[in-house]
């Protein structure tokens, strides 16, 4: 009982202390990311090469020979799966710009019942007009049969196949800036945590706020709850107001209020998580000028390599490791399932949360042990 | 008289440095009790143990009765500590800086308001209640920390160096607060590096030196254990001070100290009656005498017998502007 009194006694200092220096905590916390916004929303096109996956469900000569002439065209960078969920599932977390699934039937003449089935999403911005068409030239030249070839390339043989592009993943008509503004709230919560909690940690040690803490009658560890509470609380805030920020700036919640609601979940667990990575930092780090570069260079670095800024389809193989287990990838393609696709694919949604958990507990584990070690 | 604080053979040491040195001492209830020590004698890391900050390496410390390694919030909120360095929260009011303290010792909401009021009230920052604390002159943020850390009315508030760097004024206020505090029955530790200040204030003082203490006692029994006798200290002409002290030795029996320009001795027996002869005698060498005081002995002397040096030589000059106020 007294232990969350004590609780909300750090918690209040700490918002008190916050909201003395509103203002410039708000433009510090924002300023970063309305200058990426404004310098990098515009851009509309890109030309990075387009990383395809092709399911083959025909596995007969022709199917073959379609897999090697799409290869031969070398503007497609071809691989083959054959597990068509785990193809949706990278489409889903922008790790492809597009999925070919070669059905059964393959190739047919019969315009009603196409064979070929493609999914695909905005996020390789001007790339999936070049696959379509890379596809539908080499289907028309598929075993010199010009007849068979002219029929199919009447847009029947290449099917927008349900379910996902029917609801036009990160939808053909969004731009950029809303691909953008999903992962600058992925920053904006990390950073709200790395300059929030872990400053103020410093701080308190710097001007002995800790030793008159560490005398007064509470709980050590409602010290440490209280500032990661009061830190989150602040990240929160900066991502509302971020949201707000791109909402005017043109950007949509395709999942409505309920996506708000989780948005602002996931900025809680990001912030959470990120307390334990400022701890970390805090309890190595004794000068606020350093521990200014490192946590500009930790959070740049994970939020560069969380596909916020370009698809993760973009990076060199060794990056993409790196963005596999970068919580903020998670965040970032979840915030942007909910903004953009308007819902959260279950197994992309199991995969994020769960990642989601492991984190929220490593930072919540990690800022008690440093805590305590650090205060003995 | 029963104690409020006992310590028993404690030891720190930081690596292989030991800063303090098998400490035993008894703290009585109610009294003033007076840390005295240069820079580095081991005052801040002794009472920084007694809070539970610092862990000994050695030793057994006792609050109240209770062992301090349980640290029970009860014994936590009967305590506190007004620290070398003033610890507020300069973003904060001199209002929210008290209502955070306030709550950190868990007073009911009840009393909360009336002890902020009298913390503004007894450190006169009543029209500064809603000012930020940064903006605070040095004075006022002292006792605005001063302030705090009397929120929970303690029975045992430490005070580490309290006057360290204050004006005469705020200096003479803050020692009518200890001195009040006495009054109320609170056990007051004090560390110090002004002999004047432990003299006045303390019923007793431990007097410690790179980490031991070397003597305690009264602030009279100290004095006595220098000498039943008085002090002289005689100025010349710099370059009559050798030959002044050879004669002292020679005709008298007198052992002095050389201190630039200036010889200073204990006479054991009669001083007054001495200083016509020791006069005579110089004028004999043609040595003039430029100047020529006598004084029963003061906390300073006591300090030079038992540590050979005056303390603020040994502070390595770091704190100029003590030398000042001292004098
Ligand atoms: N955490 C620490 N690590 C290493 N050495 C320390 C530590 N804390 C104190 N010391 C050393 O222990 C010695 C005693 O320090 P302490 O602060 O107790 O002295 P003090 O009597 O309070 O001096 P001052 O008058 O300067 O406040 C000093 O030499 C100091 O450098
Ligand atoms: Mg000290």
């Amino acid at each position: 009982m007294s232990s969350i009194s004590d609780i909300f006694t750090i918690y209040i200092r700490e918002m008190l202390i916050f909201k003395s220096n509103l203002k410039s905590n708000i433009i510090r916390a924002l300023a970063f990311p309305i200058v990426i916004i404004l310098l990098f929303g515009n851009i509309s096109a890109s030309t990075f090469e387009s990383h395809v996956l092709v399911v083959n469900y025909a596995q007969n000569p022709q199917s073959y020979a379609f897999i090697n002439d799409l290869v031969q065209t070398q503007t497609l960078l071809i691989s083959n799966i054959t597990s068509e969920n785990s193809a949706i599932n990278q489409l889903h977390n922008s790790q492809t710009s597009a999925v070919i699934v070669i059905l059964p039937g393959f190739p047919n003449t019969n315009n009603n019942n196409p064979t070929v089935d493609i999914y695909y999403s905005a996020t390789g911005f001007s790339a999936i007009g070049s696959v379509l068409s890379t596809v539908q030239s080499t289907i028309s030249t598929l075993g010199g049969n010009t007849n068979l070839a002219e029929q199919a390339f009447s847009n029947q043989e290449v099917n927008k196949a349900s379910p996902v592009s029917d609801i036009e993943l990160y939808g053909a008509s969004t731009n950029y800036k809303s691909f953008l503004i999903a992962g600058v709230l992925g920053l904006v919560a990390a950073f709200g945590a790395l300059f929030g909690g872990g400053i103020s940690l410093i701080n308190d040690r710097d001007l002995g706020t800790l030793k008159s803490f560490l005398i007064a009658p509470i709980n050590k560890n409602s010290i440490i709850v209280g500032k990661i509470l009061a830190g989150t609380t602040q990240s929160v805030l900066y991502v509302f107001l971020a949201l707000l920020i791109g909402l005017a700036d043109g950007a949509t919640i395709a999942m409505g209020m309920l996506g708000v609601l989780l948005i602002f979940v996931i900025a809680i667990v990001i912030s959470i998580g990120f307390s334990g990575i400022a701890t970390l930092m805090a309890s190595k780090i004794k000068k606020i000028e350093a521990y200014t570069i490192f946590a500009f260079l930790i959070g740049l670095a994970l939020w560069f390599i969380s596909g916020a800024l370009l698809p993760t389809t973009a990076f060199p193989g060794y990056l993409n490791l790196i963005s596999n287990v970068n919580p903020l990838s998670y965040a970032v393609s979840a915030i942007r399932d909910i903004m953009l696709v308007g819902y959260l694919p279950i197994s992309s949604t199991i995969i994020d949360f769960s990642v989601f958990g492991i984190f929220l507990l490593a930072g919540i584990l990690l800022s008690f042990i440093l805590f305590k070690k650090n205060i003995n | 008289m029963e104690n409020s604080i006992e310590i028993e053979r404690l030891v720190k040491r930081f690596g292989n440095f030991v800063a303090v040195n098998g400490i035993s001492l008894d703290i009585k209830k109610g009294e003033v009790f007076g840390l005295l020590g240069p820079n580095g004698a081991g005052k801040t890391t002794t009472i920084s143990m007694i809070l539970g900050i610092v862990k000994p390496t050695e030793g057994k410390i006792t609050i109240n009765g209770i062992d301090s390694k349980k640290e029970t919030n009860k014994l936590k909120s009967e305590i506190n500590l007004m620290a070398q360095e003033t610890i507020i929260d300069p973003d904060l009011t001199a209002k929210e800086n008290l209502y955070v303290a306030a709550r950190l010792y868990h007073i009911n909401n009840k009393n909360i308001n009336e002890s902020i009021k009298k913390g503004l009230e007894d450190s006169e920052l009543l029209s500064f209640a809603n000012k930020k604390a940064g903006s605070f002159s040095g004075g006022m943020k002292r006792r605005l920390y001063l302030a705090k850390c009397l929120i929970n009315k303690p029975k045992i508030i430490i005070l580490d160096e309290p006057t360290t760097g204050l004006d005469i004024q705020n200096r003479n206020k803050l020692w009518d607060v200890i001195k009040s505090l006495q009054k109320e029955g609170v056990t007051t530790i004090l560390t110090t590096q002004y002999l004047e200040e432990a003299d006045k204030l303390c019923n007793r003082i431990a007097i410690i030196d790179k980490g031991k203490v070397i003597a305690i006692g009264t602030p009279s029994e100290l004095k006595r254990m220098v000498s039943k006798g008085q002090i002289i200290e005689i100025v010349f002409k710099k370059e009559d001070v050798q030959k002044a002290a050879k004669i002292l030795l020679s005709s008298f029996n007198i052992k002095t100290n050389i201190i630039e320009d200036r010889l200073e001795a204990i006479i054991e027996n009669d001083a007054v009656t001495m200083i016509p002869k020791i006069i005579k005698e110089l004028e004999k060498f043609k040595i003039s005498v430029l100047s020529l005081s006598l004084h029963l002995p003061t906390m300073d002397d006591v300090f030079l017998k038992l540590t050979g040096s005056k303390i603020r030589d040994s502070s390595k000059g770091t704190n100029d502007e003590k030398i000042k106020i001292k004098k």
